[in-house]
């Protein structure tokens, strides 16, 4: 036993965390795809083991299946990264000082518009602004402003405030305590928002397909009204496999640009 | 003596929604080089003060003048980037770098790079942390101790005449914090910068100040003087209050422990390796190795001598009559026992010479007359 004594203050100093490692592993990283492309694997053979009927046949050709894949990404994408251009900048201007009488206001409006059924919403859109993908995005834009603008507002306001004084204590400018203190806090909490926004938009963006936007509602849409199973589970499981891996890909985005440090 | 290098003129401020002012009408002149601690309870505008002083908090009314310039009016950003800002705890960006943190300043002045690199380590160096090791540590692995240092190094960075300092040790324990305390006092002596220091403990205050300013409600100003004055004779209830029931007490940390005090007593030489009993001398001696050494007391009232091994002090310009008296007292020794620089025997101080210097410090004579050390140092440096 005495022979443990030098290997003890080895393991000590060894632990000691002069540097940091990042919270994700490889391990970490790679595991939600492997698991995620199992279930497409099964899938895909539990499908091209059964017998297809013509309307279950041209439903889900490869091509039909790419194109509503890639205008449900379309949707997605610009709908947040409009709702992250708006959200993220009202955000900062709402966290300042001078903004403190109407940030609860514009809070207000928020989270009225994030507790409109979006269903309605992109039906209404469809009714009075015409059909096709355009208004489905801003159905989608107002439903996801929510979690990005009140996670932007909350980031930068959890910021302790005597650090903040301290920024300014040493000479900096308030746009640069903005930019290289407040902000860099802040990402994680941001970012959080925007993996919110991207889940919740892929959702519902499956209901653009009744205002003729097309994207992996469509093909469900198709299954149900045609009352093919086959065809909605793999439209509903697509979307759901999505929203997975889009979230694990912004989670992974959230780690990478998360300061270290913190 | 030097010119006020900070000058405050009926420095008022109204928070807004309030009737009554923070700060109402201060005058406060601060001369280049000293520090100046602002103490007094919570709430009563002394952080207030200093912020004005970097404009952190716009004055409602008022002058502030460093180095013969208004500043009342310049850009309030540059102004803060020439005078060092420490506060609790370091004030340092947590997803910054050591170095980053410490490089923050310099960065804003535009320093180039190249500069910038050296500069970080002599600073890490100056507060007594090694580079290679701390430098790209982020601050939360850092001691709390290690965090106000780095605090330190960065508010030193672009070398500002003058230095703000917001309780600074405040979060750190109470060993770490004389540490700290101690060690900036000696680093003070190297850089001799202006500094304005905010404090709500007056031990602090009496320890770390040139002079020090007793402020009351609305930053009025009670006593402004060297710590021995105040101590000696306070200038109102107010300040007697805030000093508490032992001011004759903190005083001795203030006096130095000087040769005139000591007291005679015999020596009793020892060789290293014997031990008690071995000596037939009576009442206490001091006892000294052959080479000169002292290493403790020899107390004999009756029957066989007890060896009593004793810590020495050293003496020198950081060795107090609070030195001498908490050596006798934990001890239990009849007198302290003091060294020169060399390790080797100086003198004795008995209990009686603790006592007659503070009955000079009640007095308030003999301070009177008494310049502190680091006036006289400055005055040299000046010269």
């Amino acid at each position: 036993m005495p022979t443990v004594t030098p290997d003890a203050t080895q393991v000590i100093t060894l632990v000691l965390p002069h540097r940091d490692r990042r919270r994700l592993g490889v391990r970490a990283v790679l595991t939600t795809p492997m698991v995620l492309l199992a279930g497409m694997i099964a899938l895909y053979l539990w499908v091209h083991g059964r017998q297809l009927d013509i309307v279950e046949q041209r439903s889900l050709t490869r091509a039909n299946l790419l194109e509503a894949l890639q205008q449900h990404l379309v949707l997605v994408g610009v709908s947040t990264a409009v709702v992250v251009l708006i959200a993220v900048p009202l955000g900062i201007l709402l966290s300042r000082p001078g903004a403190r009488r109407i940030a609860p206001i514009v809070n207000a409006v928020t989270v009225a518009a994030q507790s409109l059924p979006s269903f309605g919403l992109i039906v209404l859109f469809a009714i009075t602004l015409g059909l096709g993908p355009r208004y489905a995005i801003y159905a989608l834009i107002i439903s996801a402003l929510l979690p990005v603008l009140s996670n932007t507002v909350t980031g930068l306001q959890q910021i302790d405030p005597e650090l903040k004084e301290a920024a300014s204590g040493i000479g900096m400018t308030r746009g640069q305590v903005l930019l290289r203190v407040e902000l860099p806090l802040a990402v994680p909490i941001i970012l959080a928002g925007m993996r919110t926004a991207i889940v919740w938009n892929v959702g519902t963006a499956t209901v653009a397909a009744f205002a003729g936007g097309g994207g992996l509602g469509s093909v469900i849409t198709v299954g149900l009204i045609q009352n093919r199973d086959v065809v909605t589970i793999v439209g509903a499981t697509l979307t759901a496999v999505l929203a997975l891996f889009l979230d694990h890909v912004a989670r992974v985005v959230q780690e990478l640009l998360t300061p270290q440090g913190l | 003596m030097t010119d006020a290098f900070i000058k405050l003129e009926k420095l008022t401020k109204v928070f807004p929604g309030h009737t009554e002012p923070a700060v109402d009408e201060l005058d406060l002149c601060v001369r280049e080089g000293e520090i100046v601690m602002l103490v007094g309870p919570s709430g009563c505008g002394k952080t207030t003060t200093m912020k004005m002083i970097n404009r952190l908090v716009e004055p409602t009314s008022g002058r502030i003048v460093i180095d013969g310039q208004d500043v009342t009016g310049v850009n309030p950003d540059e102004l803060r980037r020439r005078i060092g800002y420490v506060i609790q705890q370091g004030g340092l960006f947590p997803h910054l770098r050591v170095r980053d943190n410490v490089a923050a300043v310099l960065r804003l002045l535009g320093w180039p790079k190249a500069r910038i690199d050296p500069r970080v380590d002599e600073m890490l160096e100056l507060v007594g942390l090694d580079p290679s090791v701390y430098r790209d540590r982020y601050p939360k692995h850092l001691s709390g101790g290690q965090r106000q240092r780095v605090g330190v190094a960065r508010a030193l960075a672009a070398d500002p005449p003058i230095m703000l300092m917001d309780e600074p040790f405040g979060a750190v324990d109470p060993i770490a914090r004389e540490h700290l305390q101690n060690e900036f006092l000696r680093l003070q002596q190297e850089i001799r910068k202006t500094i304005v220091f905010v404090t709500h403990d007056i031990t602090e205050a009496v320890k770390m100040g040139d002079r020090i300013a007793i402020v009351r409600d609305k930053s009025a100003v009670a006593q402004f003087d060297v710590p021995a004055r105040v101590l000696a004779s306070p200038a109102d209830e107010f300040v007697r209050d805030f000093l508490g029931n032992n001011a004759e007490l903190r005083a001795l940390s203030l006096l130095e422990v000087s040769a005139h005090q000591f007291s005679p007593f015999p020596h009793v030489s020892m060789e290293p390796g014997t031990t008690q009993g071995d000596t037939a001398h009576r009442g206490p001696a001091t006892v000294v190795l052959e080479d000169g050494r002292p290493v403790g007391w020899l107390i004999a009232d009756e029957g066989p001598g007890r060896f009593l091994p004793v810590c020495p002090l050293s003496l020198g310009p950081q060795t107090m009559l609070s030195d001498a008296l908490n050596q006798m007292v934990t001890e239990g020794t009849p007198a302290a026992l003091l060294t020169d620089a060399a390790g080797q025997f100086a003198g004795c101080v008995e209990f009686t010479a603790v006592q007659r210097a503070v009955a000079g410090t009640s007095a308030g004579a003999a301070m009177d007359e008494r310049p502190s050390e680091r006036e006289v140092a400055g005055a040299d440096g000046h010269a």
